[in-house]
């Protein structure tokens, strides 16, 4: 994969009793441009949007780019990658995933 | 010319040209240079100096050479603001794209529907601002501070007709198709008497 062509977005990840919450920005990417690869612990995100300027046109002011998106982020020791759900929606992607049952706080009867 | 008097215009001198060098712009800050290369590149006209002196010395010393410097790293300046209110995402970026008889406007909006945004059009400008009352009712992809509100004032090189223009939403990028109006060409105007 060719490494200029693509962007690391703006993305922010979240920590909640039960799991964990990564929301990252991918403005102007469908939901099937987008591709997420589970490696281990490994989440791969890669898009391949076919973007083109408005045919005829002449861009006269340009303050964003559209471009295609990748990052790749490691899941926490905690965090147990089967459970693993995904929503892309208006350009914003929502991975929650869950924290493996054996690690989550739980409550010792005292005999 | 008297040793005193030598020695007095060595250090005047110098005192002036290390004013004005201090803002020379082909000056590396901090780098030192001797007396010689100072005069020669102050261009300093000793007999000028001699014939103001008396009056205009005053002015030359008050010359602050940080002035320049305080303005370019004015935190206040309108350069800073609004690299600051765009860092802080007060307001989103824009592509336009411009035909001969249509805009386009692309809006970076990720998390965004029509219901965060309102669009105003004016005769030669479009109007963009934030909707913060419909901000909780956005779901899921909403974070959990209010984001701050923001609104954004594009004029337009040509008329626009309204009832023709339309936006839409995809996928957090809004886009704004405004047809130029017919109207716009020259009109005649009958003159009276």
């Amino acid at each position: 994969m060719n490494t200029a062509d693509y962007r690391v977005p703006t993305a922010a990840i979240t920590e909640n009793p039960d799991g964990f919450e990564l929301k990252v920005q991918l403005p102007g990417i469908g939901k099937e441009e987008a591709e997420l690869h589970m490696d281990g612990r490994t989440l791969t995100l890669k898009t391949n949007a076919k973007y083109q300027n408005p045919a005829g046109f002449k861009q006269v002011v340009s303050e964003f780019e559209r471009e295609n998106y990748a990052m790749s982020v490691d899941l926490p020791e905690l965090a147990d990658p089967a459970a693993l759900t995904a929503k892309l929606e208006n350009g914003i992607l929502l991975v929650t995933v869950k924290k493996r049952p054996e690690t989550q706080a739980r409550k010792i009867n005292i005999l | 010319m008297g040793k005193w008097e030598n020695a007095k215009w060595h250090n005047l001198a110098h005192r002036v040209t290390t004013c004005a060098i201090s803002a020379h712009p082909s000056l590396v800050w901090g780098q030192t240079l001797d007396l010689a290369q100072k005069l020669q590149m102050a261009n300093v006209d000793f007999k000028k100096i001699s014939k103001e002196r008396k009056n205009k010395m005053n002015t030359l010393m008050n010359i602050n050479p940080w002035r320049f410097l305080d303005d370019l790293l004015d935190a206040n300046s309108r350069t800073f603001r609004n690299m600051r209110a765009r860092a802080a995402g007060r307001f989103p970026p824009v592509n336009v794209f411009l035909d001969d008889d249509a805009i386009l406007i692309d809006v970076e909006l990720p998390g965004k529907t029509s219901k965060d945004v309102e669009l105003t059009l004016e005769p030669q400008a479009v109007v963009l601002s934030d909707k913060p009352a419909a901000q909780e009712s956005t779901g899921g992809a909403n974070t959990s501070e209010p984001a701050p509100a923001w609104s954004r004032r594009l004029e337009l090189p040509f008329r626009v007709d309204a009832d023709k223009a339309n936006a839409k939403f995809e996928n957090g990028i809004l886009r704004i198709e405004l047809p130029k109006t017919e109207k716009s060409g020259a009109r005649r105007i009958a003159i009276a008497g």
